[in-house]
């Protein structure tokens, strides 16, 4: 019994226990883990990468995120196997970074096989595996930037254009960094072994900008399609088209070009955002960067080899400018290709220039040119900045003079700096110095000292100086070493034809002329019209300068100021556009609006203002004939187009440059005694213009003064019978028209009366613009 | 399909079927001479929750081979059983197999023996009664019944009038028997042996999870066999007691797992390859036992002192483990409280033995690859009885129930057979697992086999 109760309880227990045992929970194998380890701080790194691009990371952050990058790699080369037993192929890359990584934005597999590819380029080795050797490698390299990087910190947001302002010494100190580091990181690649291609590197950043741009929802792939091929343009120029880079040195060189375009890309972004031409800082700037395009073209591979740069490839650096809308002017890229081109050429053969076509290359010699300018330039630059750090401050012009006199530039700089000041000293002696005001315009006084001039005005005199010399050199025949030429109506009628296209493009000259050449007249407008005019039918430098000065003056700066006026006197006709795209002047309210506004209108000519201040009814009478006289547009219109104001205002210039020549007694007109001063110079002029019959050749020049006294005080030109009775009446009467006067109204007339004459008013060969 | 001698090494397949126990009380009973017997026995796997493998139901095909106690020459206890249908599930279990000498008068009782091969002895009564393998190895082919095996080499045996000294000194290292598994082409595990619990199939590599594929390379089986063992033991005794101290300088039995994770990026996996090596201690044991007619006391302590560190090949990528010290203290009381029936109460505590990982790939938050102790705390209740009552014929049961708090598991063993006639017996045999799970602090061999729970039932033949 006692067995069977044993047996029963153990069934019982038994029975009992097992719906507890037959029941329990899933075994589930432990998972392996093969830990994040040192990846863990791959998540941190794209912003603190971001933080470097802003410029914002520390020392600290740099040499953390970089050592988790080398470790990282470290630990990944350890920790996987790729295709190969020793390596990887850019698939197992892209599987890896989209698995773990980029899981919603993979890397392209081209953009993989791009970066297989340059490794190859900069580690060696093959170009479709990266072996585990070379993982390795990487991230050595890697520890070689972090230690090139940290230096480069205190200058990463400048050189990343994240700073708000750079100066020069800034940038300077940013690309002295960066070059050190390229350098280092140069010479620990083997990049200079690789036959890694520009074509490579291009597809390269059009991959990383692409994935960039999706995965920070960027506009930087867009951003990188505009402007990459202009990289390309310019490392064509720089480089040339099949560029060999065949050893370090070679690498290090165009590493050099590189740190060199990037400078003047700092510079373009830093110096001159918002640049305005107020301060002798500004314009340094300007010269600096000038300064360092020349030095980049004149270190680089192409000049340093072969001593020229193909026109070619500056061509296509210009179309790809405007592509990317850098170069945004209204000029079409064929215009400005033949405008460069023509530039060179007479840079390089001066008046032996035939045709733009014949340019084929930008030569060492052109550079050179342009340094040396741009040299007369920055040193005439240094004189002025010296005169007075106020851009405001008005100095008298003998004090302008005296300084001059003292200035004296270092005696190791070239001989032809020398001459240049010579020149422009010549031009600062004249008796009545052309000189601009603040606001660009020409201060036309009888003393020198009266007006004065500031910085501003005397920047403005060095910039027309250095167009004057560049014309000169350009177009003279009589060019020597040491003296520069005078120019001939011959030479100006070049000078229009090669600039023309440029200039109808511009709208700088009037579209209505067509294949008119106005280089004769603006030759006859510089012999007779400008302070320093002869009339003898060459311009030299003087004589070109103040032309240049008056066009910039009166033609761009005056008329800026009329056209405001107009604007802001509702004088505008908005609702039509003239042959130069702008709105055309309502007639009657612009002369209502001239005449009230006439004192600060034309405050830079004082003896007109003062003129009609002193006879206030004879303005109507003079504003009148003058916009008859200017008048290309229909006179009955009752509107003024850009051309007629453009006309309008040199005509109140030329008005005022002569009267000043010849106005001897300054009473604001001119009497017999003084026109007859004035004719020598026209009588070349009148000569080509009247018939003098043969058997009064011997005495064709007082004849033709008498006339040109009779065309003045009567506002036409002679004919036969009034010459012959008002030559008589002179010599029998010596005191005839002692009391005669011709005022502004009376040279205006004159004006007026030989563009009637002369028919063609955009060719006159005297008046016009 | 590869399958890997290897394994015979790594998991050197183990383990322990109560039916050849119950063939060898069989025998002792019934038969003093060298007999060989057969069997043939189903066993099934009778959770609900049971998915270790597709089938529940195996049949075996057995054989086992004991010669007497006092037989003298070749001694052997050998068993072998074929799985129908199951080719894992096949075993071979060499318990004892040694040449058995007796140096000088064979009658004496104080002669020295010679005994040369593999052979069990009373080393430890902890490590005997607990299976725990740190003297002997054991056979884990299940791993929820354990079976020790001997040692291998030269025992040199000194009995004297109150003394025994035993010595061992060998070459030959033969680690733990573990379950039978196979490896396919692509590395995976294949489902086919209960008792080989897999590891995982995924890895997490870098927090995202990617199929393993595993790779277990082969040592030199040379370089894994010829190691030393020096092993003694000094038993002090009476009639009622015994004072035994021993020690041991040996490999020890479960081979050390060091591995390297990789990821294969082109086949997206995770790639997880293992070596062994050999790890040496030092073991200290002392036992001490009081007994009586009726009541067998003892207490049982051996200290587990690792000795140098495990050599793998490429060591510094490899993920290893360290050994610490262990000190287990077993304590045991067996009363005989009617004849046949015995009553056994027995406790075990180990302190220390922990295994970490060191290495690329080791944490903290998971367990070691390598196996040291199934637990670390257990009491168990046994109740046997042997003899004929209520039967007329022999028969024997034992039930036997373990319990841990610590690890949080309950065992429940049954077995028992009746033997028919002169040649046929019938034997039946019951386990029951019951586990929680595994959690940082509570470590063990048995949770994983929580669903386990089995019922088998055979007939048996002796020659």
């Amino acid at each position: 019994m006692c067995f069977k109760k044993l047996i029963s309880v153990l069934l019982l227990i038994s029975l009992s226990a097992c719906s507890d045992f037959l029941r329990g929970p899933k075994w589930e194998s432990e998972n392996l883990n093969i830990p994040s380890g040192p990846l863990v701080c791959l998540q941190k790194l794209p912003d603190n990468f971001a933080k470097i691009g802003k410029g914002e990371a520390q020392a600290s952050d740099v040499d953390t995120d970089f050592k988790c990058l080398e470790g990282a790699l470290l630990y990944f080369k350890d920790r996987t196997v790729g295709t190969y037993k020793d390596g990887y192929t850019a698939e197992d890359f892209r599987r890896f970074f989209g698995k773990y990584f980029l899981i919603e934005n993979n890397i392209s597999k081209t953009f993989a096989d791009e970066l297989v590819l340059l490794k190859s380029a900069v580690l060696g080795g093959k170009q479709d595996i990266v072996s585990k050797e070379e993982v390795a490698k990487l991230s050595s390299y890697i520890g070689v930037l972090r230690k090139e990087l940290i230096p480069l910190l205190p200058s990463l947001h400048v050189l990343l254009l994240e700073a708000k302002t750079a100066d020069p010494g800034q940038i300077a100190t940013a690309i002295a960094a960066f070059k050190k580091a390229g350098q280092a990181l140069m010479k620990e690649s083997l990049l200079y072994k690789s036959d890694y291609t520009f074509e490579d590197l291009h597809r390269l950043v059009v991959e990383t900008s692409s994935f960039v741009g999706i995965q920070t929802n960027s506009q930087i792939s867009t951003d990188f399609k505009k402007y990459w091929p202009l990289v390309g343009s310019l490392k064509k120029v720089l480089l040339g088209e099949q560029a060999t880079l065949k050893s370090l040195q070679d690498w290090m060189n165009a590493l050099h070009s590189f740190s060199d375009i990037y400078d003047l890309a700092l510079r373009k972004h830093y110096l001159l955002k918002d640049f305005k031409f107020n301060s002798s800082q500004d314009v340094d700037k300007v010269g600096e960067l000038l300064d360092k395009v020349l030095y980049v073209l004149n270190h680089s591979h192409q000049i340093k080899n072969y001593n020229f740069i193909p026109c070619q490839q500056v061509d296509e650096l210009i179309d790809d400018l405007y592509e990317a809308q850098i170069i945004n002017i209204d000029v079409t890229p064929a215009t400005l290709k033949k405008t460069y081109r023509t530039i060179l050429g007479r840079m390089s053969l001066g008046v032996g220039f035939k045709s733009a076509n014949e340019v084929l290359n930008v030569t060492q010699e052109n550079i050179h040119f342009i340094r040396r300018e741009l040299s007369v330039w920055r040193n005439l630059q240094t004189w002025i900045n010296s005169l007075t750090p106020d851009p405001s401050k008005t100095l008298l012009w003998s004090e302008v003079r005296d300084s001059f006199e003292q200035y004296r530039i270092q005696p190791s700089q070239i001989e032809d700096l020398q001459y240049s000041l010579l020149q422009f000293k010549k031009i600062i002696h004249q008796k009545r110095p052309i000189k601009f005001n603040l606001k660009g315009r020409l201060i036309l006084q009888y003393d020198m000292n009266l007006g004065g001039v500031t910085w501003t005005s005397l920047s403005l005199s060095n910039m027309t100086y250095i167009f004057t010399r560049m014309m000169l050199r350009g177009y003279s025949e009589t060019n020597s070493f040491r003296q520069i030429g005078v120019l001939s109506e011959r030479e100006l009628i070049r000078w229009y034809d090669d600039f023309k296209d440029i200039g109808l493009e511009m709208k700088a000259f009037d579209p209505r002329q067509g294949q008119t050449n106005s280089g004769s007249r603006s030759a006859k407008e510089a012999n007779f019209f400008m302070i320093s005019s002869n009339g003898d039918k060459e311009i030299d430098s003087s004589e070109l300068y103040e032309y240049i000065s008056m066009l910039f003056s009166a033609g761009v700066k005056s008329v800026e100021a009329f056209r405001d006026l107009a604007e802001k006197e509702n004088s505008l006709d908005k609702g039509s556009k003239d042959v130069f795209g702008l709105p055309y002047i309502k007639e009657k309210e612009f002369k209502i609006a001239v005449s009230k506004n006439r004192h600060q209108l034309l405050s830079h000519l004082p003896r007109l203002v003062e003129y009609f201040h002193q006879f206030p009814d004879r303005w109507s009478l003079f504003y009148d004939k003058l916009v008859a006289a200017a008048r290309i547009s229909s006179p009955q219109s009752g509107r003024l187009d850009h051309g007629d104001l453009r006309v309008i205002v040199m005509m109140i210039h030329y008005q005022e440059s002569l009267l000043l020549s010849f106005d001897a007694n300054r009473d604001g007109s001119l009497s017999v005694a003084e026109i007859e001063a004035a004719a020598p110079r026209f009588l070349s002029f009148l000569k080509e213009i009247t018939e003098i019959p043969i058997f009064l050749k011997s005495v064709d020049e007082w004849l033709l003064r008498h006339g040109f006294v009779y065309l003045v005080i009567n506002g036409h030109r002679p004919s036969g019978p009034d010459w012959i009775q008002y030559v008589w009446e002179r010599m029998t009467n010596p005191m005839l028209g002692t009391e005669v006067r011709v005022d502004r109204v009376g040279v205006i007339q004159v004006f007026r009366n030989l563009k009637d004459e002369l028919k063609n008013p955009l060719d006159s060969g005297l008046i016009g613009q | 399909m590869r399958s890997l001698s290897l394994i015979f090494f790594i998991f050197w397949p183990v383990s322990f079927v109560f039916a050849q126990n119950t063939g060898v009380s069989v025998s002792k009973s019934s038969k003093s001479e060298f007999s060989p017997r057969l069997r043939l026995w189903n066993d099934s796997f009778i959770s609900g929750d049971y998915e270790a493998t597709s089938a529940k139901n195996f049949g075996f095909l057995g054989a086992s081979l004991v010669t007497p106690a006092d037989y003298q020459g070749l001694k052997m206890d050998i068993d072998a059983a074929f799985a129908f249908n199951a080719p894992l599930l096949s075993y071979l279990n060499l318990k004892d197999i040694y040449f058995d000498k007796v140096l000088g008068n064979e009658n004496s009782p104080y002669a020295t023996r010679l005994q040369v091969g593999r052979k069990r002895s009373d080393w430890s009564q902890a490590d005997q009664r607990w299976d725990l393998g740190v003297w002997e190895p054991v056979f884990k082919w299940n791993p929820l019944n354990p079976e020790r095996q001997g040692l291998t080499g030269i025992f040199l045996i000194f009995p004297f009038e109150n003394v025994e000294i035993e010595m061992l000194g060998s070459s030959i290292y033969l680690p733990n028997q573990g379950p039978s598994f196979q490896v396919s082409e692509t590395g995976e595990f294949k489902q086919g042996n209960p008792w080989f619990m897999p590891p995982a199939k995924s890895v997490q590599i870098w927090s995202r999870t990617s199929q393993v594929e595993y790779n277990l390379l082969k040592p030199n089986e040379t370089a894994v066999v010829v190691q030393k063992t020096y092993a003694t033991r000094v038993r002090a005794k009476t009639d009622s007691f015994f004072l035994q101290g021993s020690y041991a300088f040996k490999p020890m039995n479960e081979l050390p797992l060091a591995y390297d994770g990789l990821l294969d990026i082109a086949r997206d996996r995770g790639v997880v390859e293992i070596v062994t090596s050999v790890q040496y201690h030092e073991v200290t044991g002392a036992d001490l036992e009081w007994h009586s007619k009726w009541i067998k006391w003892g207490v049982s302590a051996l200290r587990d002192k690792p000795f140098g560190k495990a050599e793998f090949s490429d060591e510094l990528k490899r993920t290893r483990p360290i050994y610490a010290e262990a000190l287990a203290t077993s304590s045991y009381l067996d009363f005989i409280f009617s004849p046949g029936w015995v009553a056994k109460l027995q406790y075990l505590s180990i302190e220390g033995g922990e295994l970490k990982e060191v290495g690329p790939l080791a944490s903290a938050d998971r367990t070691a690859i390598t196996k040291r102790y199934a637990y670390t705390q257990a009491q168990s209740l046994e109740l046997e009885y042997r003899g004929r009552r209520g039967l007329k014929r022999p028969w024997q049961s034992s039930l036997n129930y373990t319990l841990s708090t610590k690890n949080q598991f309950d065992l429940i063993r049954w077995r028992g057979s009746i033997q028919l006639n002169k040649y046929w017996n019938i034997f039946a045999e019951t386990l029951l697992v019951k586990a929680q799970p595994l959690t940082k602090e509570n470590q063990n061999e048995i949770a994983q086999f929580g669903n386990h729970d089995r019922l088998l039932a055979g007939v048996g033949y002796v020659f």
